[in-house]
């Protein structure tokens, strides 16, 4: 992937996310039950988020880190 | 042995050890305004992963969000939200602000906007903005450690005797040893709180209501609305959408602006430690949620505790627990107070100094005197903090959320002066007055149920474009240093 792609991937996740933290795409999981493995439907939906931004960033960074490798060499 | 002999041992034997390490970190710093305020730009990866984490992870974790989620059910998950897409920003902001710090040897926030956007005054009001933001949530931490102390030795050390033990070691470590002081026994109070978060996180729910699932399934079965989102408002009513979506969005755009946070990208060794720190933070946000399950454990529990804030230490004084349990909660709730406190108050003391008195005022000082006055500073900044402990009553998370509103209002100037070229001093100044005016007066008396924060930001945005446009040499002064 090219760094460009990376930002708007990136960008594009952080829209999505934000929305569906705040409002609009939240109303969906704003009911607790069921629940999914112990958790309100919400809760578990923040935390499913958490770590989607955890894997999000992590790519986004391998990304960037080889462009700039290959820059200094 | 008396049960609060024991706790006060536990208490003690933890204090000690924190004093020891954070006494034993200022080895080998220089003595320079550089070396006290951003240890000499060497702080690695463990170090920035648990002063980002632990300088977040404050008494409003530990007392406020059990309160939120035992009083206001679902609304105390947006604690858990702000913090994912919160520090995001810092990828891009830290390493630019870590590049100018080591070419321009700022070791503040204001002091490098101020620089980059050529305005003097600018410093001086985003210094008066960041202590408007510190000295309530300061004096916040204070109480939240006073207070757990009081009510855990039933009364035998009262709130202002608790405060003053806990902050006089703080006092003592970050005089010695500054930044570096700050650093090493935030990765210690990080790591002790991570344990016992979790062993009690799960070990209340299942006490009291047989494990997580089952707590949650009891609780929906007899109030279905408490835990569906956005949850209630603190007189049981529902919390609106607008009001939790705008809380959300202010706390996620101001968390990386704290200028105690921010001062960390200029101390950090590489700005490839700073990019993974941003890539592990989110993290630490599982750390907080076994915080969560405290306080829903505490839902229907006889008898209620008068404050929400009092859920966590009140639950653990009517359960006969051991006395060595509730001494180690007593010293993780001491760990979150203090691990924000140090940072909080270093970074207060050295914004005065460099912000207000060397760039606002222009005077100079010494390397050597300059990391003296910075020292000195932090007696009248605690006193002060400590006074406004003493006699406000505040509710731990609405204090965080209030001061996050100013705090927001920096994040238009610092991405000015880092990413946009045609911003001016004078836009960024009165966009920033404006804007944390408007914050502060729709705090005092809101029109629409949204958080205030959000408004001010509109207004400051749009001062700070519109002026750098349509009057691009108003008020230019000074050098611009790029």
């Amino acid at each position: 992937m090219t760094p460009r792609r990376a930002h708007l991937a990136l960008g594009l996740f952080v829209l999505v996310a934000m929305l569906s933290l705040t409002w609009p795409l939240s109303v969906w999981f704003a009911e607790p039950l069921p629940l999914v493995l112990g958790l309100p439907r919400g809760l578990f939906t923040i935390c499913c988020w958490a770590a989607a931004t955890f894997v999000a960033l992590l790519a986004y960074d391998r990304v960037l880190s080889k462009d700039r490798e290959q820059e200094d060499a | 042995m008396s049960a609060d002999i024991q706790i006060m041992g536990v208490v003690g034997l933890y204090l000690a050890l924190s004093l020891f390490v954070g006494l034993r970190a200022g080895k080998g710093v220089s003595d320079s305004a550089t070396g006290f305020v951003v240890g000499d730009r060497a702080m690695g990866g463990v170090l920035m992963y648990f002063v980002t984490g632990a300088t977040i992870f404050s008494a409003f974790a530990f007392l406020g969000a059990p309160g939120w989620a035992w009083s206001r059910g679902a609304a105390a998950f947006h604690i858990l939200a702000f913090g994912i897409l919160g520090f995001i920003p810092f990828y891009f902001i830290g390493p630019a602000a870590s590049r100018l710090g080591r070419k321009h040897g700022f070791v503040t926030q204001a002091e490098l906007v101020a620089a980059r956007l050529g305005s003097r005054p600018l410093a001086l009001v985003m210094a008066l903005v960041s202590l408007l933001a510190f000295i309530p949530y300061l004096a916040l931490q204070m109480r939240g450690s006073g207070h757990v102390l009081e009510v855990l030795t039933r009364g035998a050390i009262p709130m202002q005797w608790g405060a003053a033990l806990v902050y006089g070691v703080v006092l003592l470590y970050v005089w010695r040893s500054g930044v570096m002081g700050v650093g090493w026994t935030n990765t210690l109070q990080g790591l002790f709180m991570m344990v016992l978060a979790w062993t009690l996180g799960l070990y209340l729910p299942y006490a009291l209501h047989g494990g997580v699932g089952p707590m949650f399934a009891k609780i929906a079965e007899r109030d279905p609305g408490f835990l569906t989102l956005p949850g209630r408002t603190p007189d049981g009513g529902d919390w609106s959408w607008s009001s939790y979506g705008s809380s959300v969005f202010v706390m996620a755009v101001g968390f990386s602006f704290w200028p105690h946070l921010f001062q960390k990208a200029l101390a950090a060794k590489s700005e490839r430690v700073l990019r993974r720190t941003v890539v592990l933070y989110p993290t630490f946000q599982f750390f907080l949620l076994p915080i969560l399950f405290i306080g829903f454990a505490g839902v229907g529990f006889d008898p209620p505790p008068e404050q929400a804030d009092q859920i966590l230490p009140h639950l653990l004084l009517h359960m006969d627990l051991p006395a060595l349990v509730v001494g180690l909660f007593c010293a993780g709730a001491l760990a979150a107070s203090m691990s924000s406190g140090d940072a909080i108050l270093h970074s207060a003391a050295s914004i005065v100094v460099r912000d207000g008195w060397i760039v606002g005022f222009g005077r100079s000082l010494s390397p050597h005197a300059e990391r003296r006055a910075v020292r000195l500073m932090l007696l009248p900044l605690l006193l002060v903090s400590y006074l406004v402990a003493a006699v406000f009553p505040v509710d731990i998370v609405g204090l965080l959320s209030y001061a996050y509103g100013p705090v927001g209002q920096l994040a238009p100037p610092v991405l000015a002066a880092l990413f946009w070229s045609k911003a001016t001093g004078r836009g960024a100044l009165v966009g920033l007055v404006v804007g944390s005016m408007v914050t502060i007066w729709f705090s005092r008396f809101p029109i629409w149920p949204v958080h205030a924060g959000l408004l001010g930001l509109v207004a400051n945005v749009v001062l700070l474009v519109s002026i750098s446009v349509l009057a691009p040499h108003w008020g230019e002064r000074f050098p611009r240093k790029r």
